[in-house]
C-alpha cells in the first residue's frame, strides 16, 4: 500500500512546501487575531474549515486511489496513514495504542510535521495548531459513512514528546432512505 | 446509443439529469418522475443484490461487495456506478452496449471531480427539490460531460 501511495504521490500536482507551511501559518495567525486570541474558538474554526475541506477531499482521494470499502476500522486507519497522508502531505504517520475493542487508536505524526515547521505558538495550552487535520479526517470519514471523533492529545509544539491524534469510531452511518420508503 | 445520464446524491435526490435525443439535440429533462422511478428501481435492486450475498461479518462495517452494475429491460440498459461517498451515476443506453463502468468512473473521477468538487463556488451538498440550488447547474460540468459522452464511439 505504501508503494501505491508513492506512485500516486509522483503524479500529483505539488506546491512548494514552505509556501504551504507559511500559508497555513498565516491563516492560523489571522484567526487568532480575528477571535482576539480566544483559542477555543480558533480551534473550532480550524476544525470547521477542515471539515469543509474533508468532505471534498474524500472525492479526490477516492478518484485518485480507486480505494474500495475497507473490511474493518483497522484497515481504514491503515489506508488513511499509508495512502491518505502519503498522497496529500507526503508523510506516513505511525498508528499506535489500539483500544481492545478496535474502535479507537492514535495516529502519530512523524517529525518534521510539514504544518509545524518554523512554528512557535503562544505560551498557552489551549491552541491546537494543526486542528485543521482533525476536521479534515472527520469530514472525509463522515462522507464514507463513518462517524468518528478526532482530536489532538499531544503536540510537540507544546513540548510533548510527540504529535498525536486520537481517533474514535462512534458508529457506522446508514445510507439514507428515499422519502416514502420505510 | 446513449439515451440519458443521471446523478443522484447521497440524500437520494436527483442532482443532474440530461437527455440525449436522436443522438443529436440535447434537452434537460424536466420530467422528474422518470428520475424518481429510475431511482426506485435501482434502490430496490441494490438492496436485493446486497441481501443475496451473505457476509460473514456482522459488525456492519463492510456492506456486501455484491454491487449492482447494470440491469436490462427489453429495449434499455441502465448502467450504474455508486461512489463510496454515496453518489450514484447512471447512464441509460440501448441494449447493444455491454459495459459502461469505465465511462461512469471517468465521469465521476474526472468531470465531477474537476468541475464540482474542485470548484469552491459549487456546492457539494445539494438542497432538496424545487430549490434553485438543487441541481448541478455548473456550465463547465455540463459542457465537458456532454462533450465526453458525445465523443464516445458507442454514443450514436
Amino acid at each position: 500500500m505504501s508503494k501505491k501511495g508513492d506512485d500516486i504521490w509522483k503524479n500529483v500536482d505539488k506546491i512548494n512546501s514552505e509556501l504551504f507551511t507559511l500559508t497555513y501559518g498565516s491563516i492560523v495567525a489571522q484567526l487568532c487575531r480575528d477571535f482576539n486570541h480566544n483559542y477555543h474558538e480558533v480551534n473550532n474554526q480550524l476544525d470547521q474549515m477542515g471539515y469543509n475541506i474533508g468532505i471534498r477531499l474524500i472525492e479526490e482521494f477516492l478518484s485518485r486511489t480507486g480505494a474500495q470499502r475497507c473490511q474493518s476500522f483497522k484497515e481504514t486507519v491503515e489506508v488513511i496513514t499509508k495512502l491518505g497522508f502519503r498522497v496529500f502531505l507526503n508523510i506516513q504517520p505511525a498508528v499506535e495504542n489500539w483500544s481492545s475493542d478496535g474502535r479507537s487508536c492514535s495516529i502519530v505524526l512523524p517529525e518534521p510535521n510539514p504544518l509545524n515547521e518554523f512554528v512557535e505558538i503562544p505560551p498557552t495550552k489551549d491552541l491546537w495548531y494543526c486542528q485543521i487535520l482533525c476536521g479534515i479526517l472527520r469530514g472525509a470519514l463522515q462522507m464514507i459513512q463513518l462517524d468518528v471523533d478526532v482530536n489532538f492529545v499531544k503536540d510537540t509544539l507544546k513540548g510533548d514528546d510527540k504529535t498525536e491524534i486520537r481517533l474514535k469510531l462512534n458508529k457506522i452511518l446508514k445510507d439514507e432512505v428515499p422519502a416514502g420508503e420505510d | 446509443m446513449i439515451h440519458s445520464f443521471f446523478i443522484f446524491d447521497r440524500h437520494c435526490n436527483c442532482i443532474y439529469s440530461r437527455e440525449y435525443t436522436n443522438g443529436d439535440a440535447i434537452n434537460k429533462t424536466n420530467d422528474s418522475d422518470t428520475a424518481k422511478l429510475l431511482f426506485g428501481i435501482l434502490y430496490s435492486l441494490k438492496n436485493i443484490s446486497g441481501k443475496l450475498a451473505h457476509t460473514n461479518d456482522d459488525s456492519g462495517f463492510a456492506p456486501s461487495n455484491n454491487t449492482l452494475k447494470s440491469f436490462t429491460l427489453g429495449t434499455y440498459r441502465a448502467h450504474y456506478l455508486e461512489s463510496m461517498t454515496g453518489l450514484k451515476f447512471i447512464l441509460v443506453s440501448d441494449t447493444h452496449i455491454d459495459n459502461l463502468q469505465p465511462v461512469l468512473w471517468e465521469l465521476y473521477s474526472t468531470h465531477y471531480l474537476k468541475n464540482v468538487v474542485h470548484n469552491g463556488l459549487s456546492p457539494v451538498e445539494f438542497l432538496a427539490e424545487n430549490d434553485p440550488y438543487s441541481k448541478i447547474s455548473n456550465h463547465n460540468f455540463i459542457v465537458q460531460s456532454d462533450a465526453y459522452i458525445q465523443s464516445l464511439p458507442v454514443y450514436r
